[in-house]
């Protein structure tokens, strides 16, 4: 009796056409990022607004994965690979921010959040739900001192 | 009572900044809009926080914050029993408003002590961490004590 034929990893990722056949040597990442290629374009706009805050971050993208996939032909395709991951990036490090600052002030540790509020960039400082944070931050600093 | 009648105001004006640019940019943010009407309370700007209040019934008047902001306005025109109705009438719309509570507890703390420990009761057992109702609780010690073992209130051990 033959051994059962081994199935191919481009089956166990649950794709099929001729490409696929290509990348079956890449990782499991690449096949991550060629799933999230088609939504890509609707986000350009978003990556546009983002774009002159990345400076101010101290975000480090994970890139080395360009260099290693042979078959990536596109240079387009794959600057916007690397957009992507920076504005995920981007948003990561914002959420985290504002939780943070949140956490800050739910234990009444109002000064740190408060820096942690001016850490964000301009963008996110003018949004409502930062400036109502900052607003009580800075009423309850003075209140809460005092009761101290 | 003093901590929570005159505090610091040091930070009173970055604070009023902040709540003045956040209603310029969300004008119908409910919100947050309690501690700003309790900031201009102790400011003392009897025109913007009738403003506020105004505006906020206008926009929501289902919302405990509408409320608290009108409470504080007739609490600043020392109309202690119209103010009383309003934060009572946003502990209804919303039991778990700690706030409201405390602050029904201040318009009653200097006339009727019993009530306003049940109303600082209330507002604990709301949110144990809200440390407004706790500062009262300190600063009339004494009272509530003596009022305590006046009355008997068996209560007083839970403090």
């Amino acid at each position: 009796m033959a051994p059962p034929i081994e199935a191919p990893r481009w089956v166990h990722l649950g794709c099929c056409g001729p490409v696929d056949i290509l990348f079956a040597k890449a990782g499991l990442k690449e096949r991550k990022r060629q799933a999230v290629r088609p939504i890509s374009p609707s986000l350009d706009s978003e990556m546009d607004d983002e774009g002159p805050a990345l400076d101010e971050s101290n975000l480090t993208p994970p890139s080395p994965s360009r260099t290693r996939s042979p078959d990536d032909t596109s240079t387009g395709q794959q600057s916007e690979d690397h957009a992507m991951e920076i504005a995920e990036c981007t948003v990561y490090n914002t959420m985290r921010s504002c939780a943070r600052a949140f956490r800050a002030f739910a234990s009444y540790d109002l000064q740190k959040c408060l820096d942690e509020l001016e850490g964000l960039d301009a963008v996110q400082q003018r949004t409502p739900w930062v400036m109502g944070l900052v607003g009580r931050a800075e009423y309850e600093k003075g209140d809460y001192a005092a009761v101290r | 009572m003093i901590c929570v009648l005159h505090p610091s105001l040091s930070d009173a004006p970055k604070s009023r900044r902040a709540f003045e640019s956040l209603r310029d940019l969300d004008p119908y943010r409910i919100l947050d809009m309690e501690v700003y009407s309790t900031l201009l309370w102790h400011t003392e700007k009897h025109i913007d926080l009738s403003f506020l209040a105004q505006e906020l019934l206008s926009i929501e008047p289902r919302s405990p914050q509408t409320w608290i902001a009108i409470g504080n306005c007739f609490s600043l025109q020392k109309d202690k029993k119209q103010a009383l109705t309003c934060f009572g009438r946003a502990t209804q719309l919303d039991p778990g408003c700690a706030y409201a509570y405390t602050l029904a507890g201040h318009e009653l703390v200097d006339t009727r002590i019993d009530q306003a420990i049940n109303y600082f009761q209330s507002g604990i057992r709301a949110d144990p961490r809200h440390y407004n109702a706790w500062c009262v609780i300190l600063h009339h010690t004494e009272r509530i004590l003596t009022h305590a073992t006046h009355s008997g209130m068996g209560w007083v051990h839970a403090i």
